[in-house]
Parts: structure tokens; sequence; C-alpha cells
């Protein structure tokens, strides 16, 4: 704003000053032109002032008397306007005096002429109709005095010219101390100018270094937080109250929100990636989970060996039907908590159905698997769960089962199953075991 | 912002910068024209110096008609006109998109008023006379005037376009002397006694806005300061440039043009038939001989105007030749005076308004006087005391002045006249000429009526002025002949 005001300011004052000089100069040069041409015409008048007396001298006849007079008579009332036109110019510049005082004189000149030369033409008049000695006498005295008279007229002409000269000259060095102190006011004017100008271009640089440091800088350092793949919002720092820095707000804003959405939409992930693989009552995985892990480990698990564990909730059912589901759900829940405790930390441990659990787990033989799954057992039946006033005493079955590298596992879960299934028939609550193998197979119960 | 700013800026650059050039093509659009003598006052319907009308007349002023330059009528602020009755009615239908230059309307209304004003004895118009058949002027329509006739005149729309019957507003009319409003293409913007009147170009005027965009006339009557002038080449237009002794040296110059044209205008050497020497028809007779006006016509260095022997225009159809009925004979003209018994001892003083013709023929005229035995004084006077003394008070002996107005001989029927001539036959004569409507018949009266004033030697007829004006080369429109006085400033442009 304030740039735009002094460039603004400096074009109006190079206007003004133009306008200024021009009237000045107009003003002057009109003035001066006036007085100038006003003193040359007087000048000119009183020099062709001679000329008519010289044709009022040789007029021959009353016609060109007469003529030579009304040419005197309009030179001298022009050069009387013309000497009030110089007065007012020169105004108090001297003295007008001199000029009346002899034009003046050289009227009365030119009258005493006209009267000689009257007679003059009157007497050759006079002498070519009759001639007579004293007509010839009084023409050659009229002679003489017409001569004398035009000395007289001749010196009062070089007075007049002198008296105007001394205007003309005043005039000439009023000209020359105008245009001087014109001159002298323009390189004023012109300083001033010059300094506005250099005022005007600082000011520029000032803005432009302005703008760059609060605009242009701010914007570029912006532009790089936001176009990384993650800005971090408290990079967008910004300052002051412009448009810069609340459109940088706003832009922190929006990442700020842009990032708690992501956190919201990457739980909300995970929570339904839990909820598709855990079994909801439990927190174990899920039978879909544990097929589809087996599926993938498959090629894995040929390679190693390892036991697949069955484990039911013995007579779930008359639990549920006796004391509701409610109490079949704690039942669950402590079931998969002993097996939780109970198995080592690589187990791949999934609840398979309504009371039925299900463990891979990887690099162990029976002889390492077959007790924990036994101290479980004993744990479960040798705490009873308490609901409400009774005490609920819950036992499970296990089937157990090894596979030795190069077998299947669906052979290994079969085995496991089939481990379970005789554990139940043999009266619950016990871990029955399975080895297989190419030449040896058979089961073994524990407990 | 930066754009719109820059150009906004620019804008204000430009028109900054455009007061610094403007005045400049303004002074080149000033046109100077020199009309010498300065008129007694702004208003043509209450003056007969033609300077008036000169400056005024079709610039500032106009009428329901205008002449042009070859002396046709024209339509002016009436577009046609209608003539009924056997001549005794004239409906003359009027513009209607015309404004005064202070915002009035022109219609009818104002119209009549100006006429009715023209017809008023107590107005002072001084073409008054010309308008005597007017019986009466009724607005028919808003923009129709009905003017009725109590004889029939088939000049009336001549006579409508003459100076003194412009169109007036009733609001202006006692301000038009120092601030003339018309409906004319210029407006009056000032009159500085030293200066000139300057006028401008009228805004809102009905017809084409003119080329010419702001004129200045001065009068100088002062021959030698005039020459100057024209020398310095201070002056554009100078319409009656004919009798100036730097005439020649003027031709010379690249700059200016000289245009050869006649006017109207009648040189008389007028006397006052007042005094009682020339009421003697023998020293009338006498000045008519004695007068050399072929060698009078020296005074015009490069064109042989005609000469007159009566008071009438040879350009006019029932023009009769009679400069030959008092050939130069000064001893003729001696007898005659000796029988008056005048001879040597009659003095006369010859007033010379300031006009180059003027001056110049009067010295050949005291030298031709006094060639025949009178005493000659020549009394040089400014425009205004020659209005003064000789047209109004009436107090001269003798002068030397041209009669411009065309078809202006019936001043002879005028009682009120300066020339003091009073014939009741010649009065007699010119009411029969009024009312004679067959040109055939109407012209043979005129030609009597010119020869009446030829017999009657009423004034020793001189001329029918030249009017050779000088203008810039570049400056075209200048009419050539003058059959009106008028300086037409609408006609005018540079090239």
């Amino acid at each position: 704003m304030v740039p735009t005001l002094v460039i603004l300011a400096t074009i109006l004052l190079a206007l003004h000053s133009f306008g200024e000089y021009r009237v000045t100069v107009s003003q002057l040069s009109e003035r001066h032109t006036h007085a100038l041409m006003t003193a040359s015409r007087l000048m000119q008048q009183s020099e062709s002032m001679q000329g008519s007396g010289a044709m009022l001298l040789l007029a021959d006849d009353h016609f060109s008397r007469r003529q030579a007079l009304f040419e005197i008579a309009d030179r001298r009332e022009w050069m009387e306007r013309l000497v009030n036109e110089l007065a007012v110019i020169r105004g108090e510049a001297g003295s007008f005096d001199d000029i009346e005082r002899v034009r003046d004189q050289l009227m009365v000149s030119f009258d005493v002429l006209d009267a000689l030369v009257q007679r003059r033409i009157d007497l050759v008049g006079l002498l070519q109709q009759a001639p007579d000695e004293s007509s010839d006498a009084q023409l050659r005295e009229t002679e003489r005095l017409l001569a004398q008279q035009m000395r007289t007229n001749r010196s009062l002409s070089q007075d007049l010219n002198v008296a105007i000269g001394y205007h003309v000259s005043g005039i000439r060095l009023d000209i020359r101390d105008a245009a001087e102190q014109m001159e002298q006011q323009l390189r004023q004017r012109e300083h001033a100018l010059k300094g506005f100008a250099l005022i005007a271009v600082l000011l520029l640089l000032a803005t432009a270094f302005h703008i760059n440091r609060s605009v242009v800088r701010r914007v570029v350092k912006l532009q790089r937080v936001i176009s990384r793949e993650r800005p971090a919002p408290h990079e967008l720092k910004v300052e002051g109250s412009d448009e810069i820095a609340q459109m940088a707000r706003s832009i922190q804003h929006y990442v700020y929100r842009i990032n708690d959405n992501e956190r919201r939409i990457m739980a909300m992930n995970r929570e339904l990636d839990f909820l598709a693989t855990h079994d909801a009552l439990t927190q174990l995985r899920n039978r879909h989970y544990f097929e589809r892990e087996c599926n993938e480990r498959r090629s894995d698990l040929v390679a190693e060996h390892y036991c697949v564990a069955m484990i039911d909730i013995d007579h779930f059912k008359t639990i549920n039907d006796t004391h509701g589901h409610e109490a079949g759900d704690r039942v669950i829940r402590r079931v998969a908590e002993r097996l939780r405790r109970g198995l080592p930390e690589s187990t791949l441990l999934a609840r398979y159905g309504g009371e039925e659990f299900v463990a891979l787990l990887p690099g162990l033989d029976i002889d390492a698997v077959a007790p924990m799954l036994e101290s479980i057992r004993h744990a479960l039946e040798s705490h009873s769960i308490e609901l409400g006033e009774t005490a609920l005493r819950v036992t499970a079955s296990f089937g157990l089962a090894q596979q030795l590298p190069g077998g299947e596992f669906d052979e290994a879960l079969k085995a496991a199953d089939e481990a379970l299934y005789r554990a139940k028939r043999s009266g619950r609550n016990r871990v029955m075991y399975q080895w297989l193998s190419n030449d040896d197979s058979g089961d073994a119960a524990y407990g | 912002m930066g754009d719109a700013f820059s150009r906004r800026l620019a804008v204000v650059v430009l028109a900054s910068l455009s007061f610094l050039v403007v005045p400049g093509l303004a002074a080149q659009a000033l046109l100077r024209v020199e009309l010498q003598l300065e008129p007694p006052h702004l208003d043509p319907t209450l003056t007969a110096s033609s300077t008036v009308a000169e400056a005024l007349h079709l610039n500032v002023f106009q009428g329901l008609t205008r002449i042009d330059r070859h002396g046709e009528v024209r339509p002016a602020l009436a577009t046609h006109w209608e003539v009924s009755q056997g001549g005794l009615v004239y409906d003359f239908a009027l513009r209607s998109d015309v404004l005064f230059h202070h915002g009035k309307a022109f219609d009818s209304g104002v119209a009549a008023y100006s006429l009715r004003r023209l017809l008023e004895a107590e107005n002072g118009n001084p073409q008054r006379h010309l308008f005597q058949a007017v019986r009466h002027v009724e607005e028919v329509g808003p923009h129709v005037l009905r003017i009725e006739l109590s004889r029939p005149d088939a000049l009336l729309p001549f006579r409508l376009a003459l100076s003194a019957a412009v169109i007036v507003h009733p609001d202006t009319v006692h301000t038009n002397r120092t601030h003339p409003v018309g409906t004319g293409p210029y407006r009056f913007v000032g009159w500085e006694r030293k200066e000139g009147i300057r006028l401008r170009a009228f805004e809102a005027y009905w017809g084409e806005l003119p080329a010419i965009r702001e004129a200045l006339f001065t009068f100088t009557p002062n021959r030698v300061e005039l020459e100057n002038l024209l020398s310095e080449g201070a002056i554009d237009l100078y319409p009656d440039a004919s009798s100036l002794t730097a005439h020649m040296p003027l031709m010379q110059r690249a700059d200016y043009v000289i245009q050869d044209g006649l006017s109207e205008g009648e040189v008389l050497l007028a006397m006052n038939h007042g005094r009682a020497l020339f009421q003697d028809i023998r020293v009338r007779r006498a000045l008519s001989h004695a007068v050399d006006r072929e060698a009078l016509l020296a005074i015009y260095p490069s064109i042989d105007p005609p000469l007159i022997g009566s008071h009438f225009s040879p350009r006019h159809p029932a023009y009769v030749d009679l400069s030959q009925r008092y050939p130069h004979d000064p001893e003729r003209a001696l007898e005659l005076l000796t029988e008056a018994g005048v001879a040597g001892k009659a003095r006369i003083t010859l007033t010379i308004p300031p006009t180059q013709y003027a001056e110049q023929s009067s010295l050949y005229i005291a030298s031709d006087l006094e060639a025949v035995g009178f005493e000659v004084e020549l009394q040089r006077v400014s425009w205004g005391e020659w209005l003064r003394q000789v047209f109004t008070e009436r107090d001269y002996d003798m002068t030397v002045i041209a009669h411009v107005e065309p078809m202006d001989i019936d001043i002879y029927a005028r009682d009120d006249y300066y020339f003091n001539y009073h014939s009741e036959a010649f009065r007699e004569l010119w009411s029969r000429i009024e009312a004679q409507q067959d040109p055939v018949e109407r012209h043979r009266l005129l030609a009597q009526a010119q020869r009446h004033l030829a017999e009657d030697a009423v004034h020793v007829f001189l001329f029918l002025k030249p009017q050779q004006a000088i203008r810039k080369s570049n400056l075209q429109g200048v009419w050539g002949d003058a059959p009106i006085p008028a300086v037409v400033l609408e006609e005018l442009y540079w090239e």
C-alpha cells in the first residue's frame, strides 16, 4: 500500500511539475514574447517614423503630404498604445517619461515640418503660376527651415530610439533572469523528483523482500511439508494472522483430522481383523483361522514333527441345561484360559466348535506335550468353578496325536480326534494319544 | 490486484498526460478574424453597423431564412414556407430541434415575439422599414408561424434573412448588447475591448458541429498596426483587405492567399443634404464631376471594381449602368460651382471612418475637391465617433462610406436617414416599387429609381466595394463574394 502511494505521489508530483512548468513556460513565453514584440514594434515604429518624415519632406503635393500625415498619425497613435502596454509590462522597472517627452517633441516637430511642407507646396504652386522674387526668397527660406527641422526631427527620432532601446535591453535582462530563475526551480524540482524516485525504488525493493519473506518463503515451506507422504502437523508451523497463516492453520487442522481418521480406520480394521480370526467368547483363534493357518503352513508342517491336540469339555450339554448358557459360557472361558496358560507360546490354539478346542504344537513330541495336557486336565479337575452358591467341577477330555516328518496334517488332526473319541469313550477326563508313523501305529492313554 | 491496478494506473497517467497535450491542440484551433471596425455593441437588431453582423450574424444569431454565399435565400430556422392568398399570407414551418445558447427552446412563440419586436418603432430596429408590408404575425401551431401582409412582398423571405431580422429570445433581449444569445452554431464567450470577441462552438447546436471550434474577432482600425499584424502572421482571416498598402507584399507570401470578390457595398462620397451647400443640385453635380473615380481605383492595387453611378449593385438584374453620367470634368465642375456662386469660397470637412477604403479614397477626393477650388479638411474619426456624429447626430459635411446591406436603395425613401435627403418623388416611386408584383415592371421601376438618384446627384456614387479577403493559405471555405456582411465561421475549416 505504502509503495503504491509513494509511486502514485511521484507520478502525481511529476505530472504536477509538468503541468506547472507548462503553465509557467507558456506564461513566461507569452509575457516575454508580448513584451519583446511590443518593444520591437515600438522600436520599428520609431525607426519607420523617420521614413514617414522623409515621405512628408518629399511631398510635392497635398495628396502625398496628407498620405504621409495619415501614416504619421497612425504610427503615433499606435506608438502611444505600445508605450502604454510597455509601461504595464515593465511596471515600476523604469521611467517612461523620456519616451513620452521625446515622442511629444517629435510630434511637435512633425507639425512644424508639415506646416513648412504645406507652405513649400503652396509657394511652388504660386511660382509655377507667376514667378516673383519674394515668393522665391520665401521658398529658399522655407527650404532652409525644412532642412533644419529635418535635422531636429532626425535627432529626436534617434533620442526616441535610445529611450526605447533602454527598455528593450531591460526586457532582455528580465528574460534572462526569468530563464535562470526557472532553470534553478527546475533543477530543484528535478532533485526532488529524483529523491522521490529513489525512495520509490527502495520501497519497491523492500516490498519485494518483504513479500519474499512473508509470503513466498512461507508458502514454499508449507508446500514442502504438505507434499510429504505423511505430513506432520507440528511441522505446519505458522505465525501471524495473515491469509497464509490462516491457510496453514486450515491445512494443519486438515492434516490432524486426516491422521485421526486414519488411526480410527486402522483400529477399526484391527478390530475387524481380530473379530474375523478370533472367537468372541474366549478370545482364542477361531476354527476358520486355525484351518487357514494350518493350510498356509502345510508345506512347513510336512518338514517337521508336531503335535495336534483336540480337547472337549465333558458333559457340557448337562452344564448348559442345568446351569444355563451363562454358566456354559463361563465354563468355556475357564477351559480356554487354562489351555492358554498351560500351553507354550508357540501353540496355535483355537476354539474348534461349541465346547471343542484344537491346538497345534509345532516342534514338540508327545513326550513333551502329554504332560502339559495332563497338568491342564488336572488343574481343571482340581479347581471347581463358583456358580452362585454351587461350585461346579468341570473336566475335559484330550486327544493328542503326533505327526512325524512326511505326514499329512489332516492325518494328524484325524488321529487327534480319534484319540479324543477314545478318551471320551474310556470314561472322559483323561488324555489319550497316538503316534503316527508309517510302520508303527498305536495309541496310548495317559492319566 | 496487479493487473487491474496497473490498468487503473495507466488510465490515470494517460488522463493526466492528456491534460498536458490537449491545450496545444486547442491553441491551433483558434481562428483569428480581423474586422477592423469595433462594433458599438453586439445586438444586430439595434444597429446599422455592419461589423456587428459580420461577427455575429449566422454565427451566434440566425433568422428564419438565410442568404448563402451566392446570394440565394435558403431555409434556416424555418425549413420551408408556403405562400397563399395571392402572396398575402406566408406560413413558415419552423425547426423543432433548436435550442438557444441559454438552453431555452425555439418555437413559434419566440419567433413571433422576435418579429413583433422588430416591427415596433420604439425598439429602434435599423431595418424595420423593410417590413412595412407586414400586417400581422401569428403562431398557427407550436412550430408554424404565419405572417400576413397588407400588400404582396415577394422579397419577404429575403428580408427575413437579413441580420436585423434574426430571432432573439425574450429572456435575453435586454442583455444581447453585451452578451448575445442566439440559436447559431457558435455561442458568445466574451468580449474584451482590448482583445476582441470570442466565440466557441455550441455543443447543442441543431446542425452539424462546425470544424472551427473557437474564433476570435479582433478590431484594429490603425492601418500601420494592422499591416504589422498581418505581416507577423497573427491574423488568419481579414475579409476586407482590398485597399491595404501592404497588399502587394502580402500576396508574395506563401502563408497567405488573397481571394478576389465583390460585396454588395456601394461606396459613396455621401453628403449631408441638411447643409445649405449641398441643397443646390449644381453643387452636387459639380462634386460628381470633380471626383476622378477612375483614378480613385488606384487604391485597389490588384482588383478593378466596377464604378457605379447610383445606389445599386451591378450584380442585380435591374441594374442600369449610370457610371458615366458625370464623367470626370473639373472644368464643368468649376462652371457649375461658379453658377451656384460658391466657387473658391466653400469649405468642406470630410469625415473619415477608420476603414482602409475611406482613408485611402479621402486622399484622392481631397485633392480632386481642392482642384476645383474647395478648401478641404480631413477629419479622421473612430468608428464609434462616426456612428454617433455622422450616422446618429448627422453632424457632418461629407463622408466616405460603403453601404453593404444588399438591395437597400429604399434608404433614400426614408425621412429619418442620416443623408437628410427628402424627395417626395422618390418616396412615391419607392412605394410603387414595393407594391409591384410583376418582376418586369418592378425592374423597370427600379431602373427609374436608380436614374432618379443619379439625376439628383444625391451623392457622388463611387464604386462597388471589392471584398478581397486575405486568409491563411490552409484556411478553406471563405466566401468569395459578400452578398451580405457576414463571416460564416460554420463554413470554414483548416486544410
